[in-house]
């Protein structure tokens, strides 16, 4: 006996799902694939097809094939950071006996701040001529001008995207923490398993699912979400040191006007998420455990 | 209650109908702050002197923004009348035909006579056609200058009235403020518009082919040329001296003149108004510097903005563009606009009108930036630059210049590679015009 007695009615119940997802991400991903084929004026008047011309460009230039290198750098160091923090992080919070809620809602907190923000936040503390942290640096005797220095500016960066996405991060794993079966750990206890042991033998294996889920939702985040944080810290300077290919779009496309390169720009960012999610799917769910 | 229901509708209606006898003009501008309270000034002005038209003048925040926001309009057929666009968007706004009403086309139409003659040459020209008619009103034009602090200049030994006016002399005099104490010599706000662009006007040299993209519309640019080179080269030995302080891009580097780091920048003239405003030392202004040789220097070109009709509007707007556009023509309004802002007199009637009242003799640095840029009769590689893509050459051209200053690359490197990226962008641009 089916649950649904009129046969359109599971349809209408998903259309709104399909209706977004059509009209947000389909509907604009084919035009981004289509504009990718054409070069096209500032106002629109003239479209040419020039077939994969705007492809040749971009990868004929420099500086694109930079932006793609250091937004991989990006990437990596954002995913792995985020995890490692908030993984100790959840793990210490997990064994607090008094105040723990306390000190889950505070770490929780900076999810709730927009990347913009978190931009400014941190532009103002490193700013090399009134930012505390500047003060700070330049009392332990170091230069520090993120204006003019590239390696700088993206570490940067890499700290405001880290402390944005981390909250999301410890937010999983404290939850996974929790559903832990306490009979196992005592188990092992019992079985002479020191802190260590019990951590990689127990913990570590039903962790997987949410280790994994959240690498590739870091590594998502670090491709796409960053926008914000790019145009309110540094706007891909000093010398294009944090020119991620997701502002490069942006600024290509909405300052440049260069509509043709900057949808073949997404394309490709595009194709390189879909080809890491996939990579990740097919070796790092190996070793995945899913209880 | 019926009755106060009614009321208030008619009322409604009746001022409604009120503000539609007039016939409203959109006006996008990105003149923020100080220029936005000077310009609102005008047009209200403007907008008091008859009863046909409103100008309604929007800030549509900065130039690249308002822009976007042009094209964007444009696209859901809800284009402003009348958009100042930055001479960065000159080659975009020209080769978008379908988009804009030719200014020449809008005075003739409407029988009021504007010429591209009354406009100096190196500014009329700039936003003229190859046939000399003028395509876009040039609004507010400035010209980079040299603004020093007199207070520092005293303090370190050297002549308040006398700047630098080579570059060699500017390193000798930044040499005396180090021992003097100042953290550095000077910085200069639009790097890339003014070390690389007005430099090569201000030395002759050619920046891009075909006339600097003047004179046809698939310029090559070819700026690594071996005193710019040299030019880059010693500012970023100079940045190592602390002779120079790059201070970021576009207008950025003003917080370090302001606040007295350095005591001489190099800016656009239209930057007078803020800074006479904010600044506590007495303030000055110098020509911009130049290497020593023949012929040297010759005038500088000019930044800024002009004013661009927008097509798809009803006669009856347009009749009233044409007439702000006249109005803002004016010698009186030009030269208001001019002594308030720091922005040059577009026209020689309005130069002279203000020459003639003596106000140049009361303020000298005004003058400074108009001396420049008619210092001798426009060359064919100093009348200006227009280039497509030109924000995102602007944005590969400043990234070379820091990729100088931290020393990651010499300046032939730099400079090479900006303009090997510049022309793929100029091909894209030409391709996509076609």
């Amino acid at each position: 006996m089916p649950i649904f007695r009129n046969r359109y009615l599971p349809y209408f119940f998903i259309a709104p799902q399909i209706i977004v997802t059509l009209l947000f991400f389909i509907w604009p991903a084919l035009t981004a694939f289509r504009q990718s084929f054409f070069l096209q004026d500032a106002f629109g008047l003239k479209h040419h097809f020039i077939g994969l011309k705007n492809y040749y460009f971009l990868l004929a230039s420099g500086s694109y094939w930079h932006s793609i290198l250091i937004t991989l750098l990006f990437s990596a160091v954002v995913a792995v950071f985020t995890l490692g923090l908030a993984l100790f992080i959840a793990t210490l919070v997990n064994r607090v006996v008094r105040f723990s809620t306390g000190y889950r809602v505070l770490l929780i907190l900076p999810y709730a701040v927009a990347p913009a923000i978190a931009g400014i936040l941190w532009r103002f503390l490193f700013n090399p001529a009134i930012g505390i942290c500047s003060y700070v640096l330049s009392l332990l005797g170091y230069h520090w001008n993120y204006l003019l220095n590239g390696k700088q500016a993206f570490i940067l960066i890499c700290i405001a995207a880290i402390w944005q996405q981390f909250s999301y991060n410890f937010l999983f794993f404290v939850a996974s923490l929790q559903a832990i079966p306490k009979s196992l750990l005592e188990a092992a206890s019992i079985d002479g398993a020191n802190v260590w042991q019990r951590f990689w033998h127990v913990i570590w294996p039903l962790l997987s699912p949410t280790t994994f889920f959240l690498l590739v939702i870091n590594v998502i985040y670090a491709f796409f979400d960053t926008f914000g944080i790019v145009q309110t810290v540094t706007q891909g300077g000093p010398a294009n040191a944090t020119n991620l290919v997701v502002y490069k779009v942006y600024s290509d496309g909405f300052l440049g006007m260069n509509y043709g390169s900057s949808a073949a720009q997404s394309v490709i960012l595009m194709l390189i998420v879909i080809f890491l999610t996939v990579l990740q799917f097919r070796y790092a769910e190996k070793k995945v455990h899913y209880q | 209650m019926l009755k106060y229901l009614l009321l208030i509708l008619s009322l409604c209606f009746a001022s409604a109908s009120a503000i539609q006898a007039k016939t409203r003009i959109v006006f996008w501008h990105s003149m923020g702050g100080q220029l936005g309270v000077i310009l609102n000034h005008l047009v209200k002005e403007f907008n008091d002197s008859q009863h046909q038209y409103v100008v309604d003048a929007i800030y549509k925040g900065q130039y690249a923004e308002s822009l976007t926001s042009t094209v964007a309009a444009f696209h859901a057929h809800k284009a402003p009348d009348l958009v100042q666009v930055f001479e960065v968007g000159t080659a975009t706004m020209l080769s978008s035909k379908a988009a804009i009403v030719p200014v020449y086309r809008l005075m003739k139409d409407n029988n009021i006579p504007l010429s591209s003659q009354q406009f100096f040459p190196a500014i009329g020209g700039y936003y003229s056609n190859t046939k000399g008619q003028l395509m876009a009103f040039p609004f507010n034009s400035s010209s980079p200058v040299l603004y020093y602090n007199k207070e520092a200049f005293r303090m370190a030994g050297l002549n308040p009235n006398k700047p630098p006016k080579t570059w060699p002399q500017l390193e000798a005099d930044s040499k005396q403020l180090l021992k003097a104490g100042y953290q550095c010599g000077f910085t200069t706000a639009w790097p890339s518009w003014i070390q690389l662009e007005v430099f090569s006007a201000w030395h002759n040299k050619p920046f891009a082919t075909q006339g600097n993209g003047l004179l046809g519309n698939n310029p090559r640019v070819k700026f690594n040329y071996p005193l710019l080179v040299k030019h880059i080269a010693t500012l970023g030995r100079w940045q190592k001296e602390h002779i120079f302080e790059y201070g970021g891009q576009e207008s950025n580097a003003i917080a370090l003149f302001e606040t007295g780091v350095c005591p001489m920048i190099t800016d656009s003239s239209g930057a007078l108004a803020s800074l006479s405003k904010t600044v506590k030392f007495p303030l000055a202004v110098g020509y911009l510097p130049y290497w020593p040789a023949d012929g040297v220097p010759q005038n500088t070109s000019i930044g800024g903005a002009a004013l661009w009709v927008m097509a798809g509007h009803s006669k009856h707007e347009y009749k009233g563009i044409a007439e702000f556009l006249q109005f803002l023509a004016k010698a009186k309004i030009q030269a208001y606009w001019s002594e308030k802002t720091g922005y040059l007199p577009v026209t020689m009637a309005a130069y002279n009108y203000i020459k003639n009242q003596g106000y140049y003799q009361r303020h000298p640095n005004q003058e400074i930036a108009i001396k420049e840029l008619n210092h001798k009769p426009p060359t064919r590689y100093s009348k200006g630059i227009r280039l497509g893509n030109y924000s995102l050459i602007r944005k590969i051209n400043s990234s070379a210049i820091e990729a100088v200053m931290s020393q990651q690359m010499t300046a032939k490197q730099a400079l090479d590679k900006a303009v090997k990226e510049d022309n793929l962008l100029l091909e894209q641009f030409h391709l996509s015009i076609q």
